[in-house]
């Protein structure tokens, strides 16, 4: 059976032409995603906020740009993504999000929603979210925070799509391979 | 049993109050930063004069518009006007010619005919000069 996700319906309109209560309704609706992910990419707390800010006054900067209205997620998460690609260079640290050679895999991805967790395995995942090297974190984060797509991960992160499927593959794996031992 | 979504937004929610202060400033800095729309000059003036009194300006337009119907109705109205301006000695003279005929047709006042002055020889200067009133 073919599910449509549906699409949740975003005053960008109203923020483009100006509105702020629009800001405060996009605003709201993914400042908590985007410091969870921004922060699990840090993982500090203080840059981690000033991240979510100067991603909030980019977009509001910089919405003109943003063609379709239906990908203000993804062009969010993207702002955010390259905010904490540039903290990294900033601080002089080895580049840990650079493109790996993608791998032939298959391209098989279940809905995070469909992904459950128990409660005494909860502390296990997180440990397990903060080992994974930055790139298949990345990846993990935005597939299970937002839901996004292969392909909308591949344009938050600059990466191509079979690196993206790569990645993803290795992070599963190492989730599932955390999980099947917990059952143990 | 959790989602992963659920459990990494559960471990972040502690931040939620400094988020929402974060938002608040940048919603308050944008409200500010908004530009007011600036109304066309035509616009303004429409709401501004016209908009308030639609009764005056409908019997303005109305009164234009037959002006402009009458106007439009007689072929040529200027150049009749130009053709009289250019008869007008013609009327004149017609205009004279009746005052005559009245003025015979009445007869109370004779028609004035002008006397011509009368010639004054020329005197010598001596003559002139005896003239003139002395003390």
């Amino acid at each position: 059976m073919l599910v449509v996700a549906e699409r949740e319906q975003l005053p960008v309109a109203a923020a483009r032409a100006g509105s702020p209560a629009a800001w405060d309704a996009l605003f709201q609706r993914y400042q908590l995603p985007l410091y969870a992910y921004v922060f699990e990419l840090i993982r500090h707390e203080q840059t981690a906020l000033d991240v979510v800010q100067e991603t909030f006054i980019s977009a509001a900067r910089h919405l003109a740009s943003l063609r379709d209205d239906d990908r203000f997620g993804s062009w969010l998460f993207s702002i955010a993504h390259r905010k904490c690609v540039d903290h990294w260079r900033k601080s002089g640290r080895e580049e840990p999000l650079e493109p790996e050679i993608a791998a032939a895999l298959p391209d098989e991805l279940s809905d995070p929603s469909e992904v459950l967790i128990q409660r005494e395995q909860e502390a296990e995942f997180m440990k397990l979210i903060e080992q994974l090297p930055p790139p298949q974190r990345s990846v993990l984060l935005l597939h299970f925070v937002e839901d996004f797509s292969l392909e909308e991960i591949a344009g938050i992160t600059g990466a191509q799509l079979g690196t993206v499927k790569s990645r993803m593959h290795y992070a599963k794996l190492a989730l599932r391979k955390m999980m099947e031992e917990n059952v143990r | 049993m959790k989602t992963p979504k659920e459990i990494l937004l559960a471990k972040h929610q502690a931040a939620q109050p400094k988020l929402d202060e974060v938002r608040r400033e940048i919603v308050a800095d944008l409200a500010r930063s908004t530009p007011v729309p600036v109304i066309p000059f035509v616009l303004k003036l429409w709401r501004e004069l016209i908009l308030p009194r639609p009764r005056a300006w409908a019997t303005v337009a109305a009164l234009w518009v037959v002006i402009a119907g009458l106007k439009i109705s007689t072929p040529g109205g200027s150049h009749v006007v130009a053709q009289k301006s250019l008869t007008a000695p013609e009327v004149l003279a017609e205009v004279r010619q009746q005052k005559r005929l009245f003025t015979e047709l009445v007869g109370v006042v004779k028609p004035q005919v002008a006397t011509p002055t009368k010639a004054v020889p020329p005197q010598p200067r001596s003559d002139r000069r005896a003239r003139i009133p002395i003390g």
